[in-house]
């Protein structure tokens, strides 16, 4: 792959952000991630067995979907990079595909990671299936029950799940368990993270094998129009969807718009808001924004979608943040499900409630969208995951039938 | 001269509790604690310990009555020595805060903080600012080289971790311990303390047959789970 100017740095420094702000202990397999991958990166042999990875085993490259009805109704020529169709249903793949390949390099025999929503756990437990490695997924005990059809799936591709109990029994505990694990078993272990956060490498190594995503954007529309698009919105949990999305665009004049969790309220706790709401912060590895209470412990936060649920963005993102390269915007919990619904219809794309955080933006911006502006909607995950979730949202009866239903049946 | 250190959260199991804990450690002659200023995510502790962080934020109602608490502490027991203790973001809030001056003030200036690497531009502000310097935690796996960058910051001891576990587990003194102290010995004239899952009085005396400090923690909240903690403390103190 063409590489990226932003990711040349190997400090692990993004301006004042990012770090390794880790115990000693892990350290050494810290600094072997990240020569190994720091080797690699763009070594022709290990990039053609990315690239066969994707192509032959996720679905690369995905499709990018004129939103037609959309377009015509706002005014502007909308598209959807569709992420949702690749194997196990979400962008997460993409850096999960990078990060065991990298784990066979360094001779590691066991996966770990944590799991919000659920998709990272999923789709890290297909690939260690796929490359014969054993697995161990740790989850938020309020996710574990909320996503319980991805434990399920996890499960049965022949991972260890494990319900984290600590903390608010959400992304944030599981993250902590996956380091404790990591603390533990530094020699054998292979902590395989799921956004663009944590220590160096991971967030500029995600965001390298994320960039594939932005790369087909930024291919597609040279190629379809001639020139890069006006705006890219993409939702931001850590931010590994969103920096594969703008990485490429960076040096260019697309508007980059960085969309988080504004779930029920303005107060503590009520929302995943790390850019306006939060600040710079020291934790889980790495300097980037935080949102803390006013004694500089770290809040607990809530989104409708376990994937934005998280107290801290990526460092590059923090960033980007504060160089201005990127907006920041949000979605409440209620535009998005409407979000999810209007594409639904429109559309015939269900899409992941977490990504529709990014289209529910982007419905409220539209006013001023003109005619031939090119909008592209980074579309991360499709929104099966969130059958239980929608379902109770738009039909709760229903659920509550079909769930009588089948436990009688 | 060999020493225990004793560690507690502070404010756990609450306030009151707390300073009689310590009261007793100073009469029967432990004087040498690691209090930990307690974080709502205590990354590197064991479930015991993490308890003691949430129950000790809850008995302050703020940073500054938990300051006070502290200089309380401080006052009360001049002879003791003191290592604070707590994570990256409690101390890079506690540099950019009002409160960065009485930090500063405070007599005891050694602080333990597992995830702030000593030879970190952001570590290093974070320490002038403070007035403090930090006591590194190496592990079995920690490099020789890395030691060696580490002890270049002329830390006044160093935290060796035991074995590859978080707070809580089974103490030994394996063959790869006992090299690594060698390995720190061979290089340097500084005191080590060896921590985690030390448990008893014999595992304090295994630990003093290589290191100069023994760091027990969540056993003391075991014992006193179990209302045993006077008696486990007084047969210590014999060590
Ligand atoms: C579909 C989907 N989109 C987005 C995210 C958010 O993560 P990130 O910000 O790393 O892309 C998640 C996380 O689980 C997800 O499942």
């Amino acid at each position: 792959m063409e590489s990226i100017e932003y990711l040349k740095e190997e400090s692990g420094f993004f301006g004042k952000y990012g770090g390794k702000y880790i115990p000693e202990t892990i350290r050494p397999t810290m600094d072997e991630l990240a020569a190994t991958f720091d080797a690699l990166k763009h070594d022709a042999v290990f990039e053609r067995r990315l690239k066969e990875a994707y192509a032959e085993f996720s679905g690369r490259p995905t499709p990018f979907t004129p939103l037609k009805n959309l377009s015509k109704n706002l005014g502007a020529k909308i598209y959807m990079k569709n992420e949702g169709m690749n194997l196990t249903g979400a962008h997460k793949i993409n850096h999960c595909i990078g990060q065991i390949l990298l784990a066979q390099e360094m001779g590691k025999t066991r996966i770990i990671a944590e799991t919000g929503a659920g998709q990272h756990g999923y789709a890290t437990a297909t690939v260690a299936a796929r490359f014969g490695m054993k697995c161990t997924i740790y989850m938020g005990k309020k996710d574990y029950e909320r996503q319980r059809p991805n434990v399920f799936w996890m499960e049965l591709l022949g991972a260890e799940v494990i319900p984290v109990e600590s903390g608010d029994e959400s992304l944030n505990d599981a993250v902590i368990a996956a380091f404790k694990d990591l603390i533990s078993d530094p020699e054998q272990a292979f902590y395989l993270l799921g956004s663009a956060v944590g220590p160096d490498p991971y967030p500029r190594m995600n965001a390298h094998f994320q960039s594939v995503v932005g790369k087909e954007i930024l291919e597609t529309c040279e190629s379809k129009f001639g020139r890069e698009p006006d705006r890219i919105y993409a939702c931001v949990g850590g931010g590994s969807n969103a920096l594969g999305a703008f990485l490429p665009f960076l040096k260019r004049t697309t508007r980059l718009m960085a969309i988080e969790a504004g779930g029920k309220g303005e107060e503590a706790g009520e929302h995943a808001r790390r850019f306006t709401h939060g600040k710079p912060g020291v934790f889980e590895g790495y300097h980037g924004y935080f949102l803390q209470d006013e004694d500089g412990n770290i809040s607990s936060t809530h989104s409708i979608s376990a994937g934005l649920d998280y107290c801290g963005v990526s460092p590059l993102l923090s960033d980007l943040y504060d160089s201005g390269r990127i907006e920041s915007g949000f979605a409440t919990d209620e535009e998005t499900l409407e979000a999810v619904k209007r594409l639904a219809k429109e559309e015939g794309l269900i899409i992941a409630l977490e990504s529709a955080h990014a289209l529910a933006a982007l419905l409220k911006d539209s006013d001023g969208f003109q005619e031939d502006e090119i909008i592209v909607l980074n579309g991360s995950g499709r929104g099966e995951k969130d059958l239980f979730i929608s379902m109770k949202a738009f039909q709760p009866e229903a659920l509550e039938s079909y769930a009588k239903t089948l436990i009688k049946t | 001269m060999k020493e225990i250190i004793a560690h507690t959260v502070l404010g756990y199991p609450n306030q009151e509790e707390c300073l009689k804990q310590l009261e007793f450690w100073n009469d029967i002659g432990l004087r040498h604690w690691e209090l930990q200023v307690p974080f709502s995510h205590p990354t590197a502790d064991g479930p015991l310990i993490t308890e003691a962080n949430k129950e000790g934020l809850e008995n302050f109602k703020s940073l500054e009555s938990l300051l006070n608490f502290i200089e309380n502490i401080e006052a009360r027991f001049p002879e003791v020595r003191i290592e604070y203790m707590s994570y990256a973001q409690k101390l890079f809030f506690l540099a950019g805060s009002d409160h960065a001056g009485r930090i500063k003030a405070l007599k005891n200036k050694h602080w333990i903080v597992p995830d702030l690497p000593l030879d970190d531009e952001l570590t290093q502000g974070i320490g002038d600012k403070l007035g403090l310097r930090f006591i590194p935690v190496i592990g079995l796996n920690t490099s020789k080289e890395r030691i060696k960058i580490l002890l270049g910051h002329q830390p006044d001891w160093l935290y060796l971790m035991s074995g590859f576990q978080t707070t809580g587990k089974q103490f030994q003194l394996s063959e790869r311990l006992i090299d690594k102290v060698e390995e720190i010995r061979g290089m340097d004239s500084v005191k080590i303390g060896l921590g985690f899952g030390i448990r008893s009085l014999e595992d304090v005396n295994k630990a003093f047959e290589i290191a100069d400090f023994a760091i027990l923690g969540s056993i003391f909240m075991e014992k006193r789970k179990r209302g045993e903690f006077e008696s486990f403390t007084q047969n210590l103190a014999g060590y």
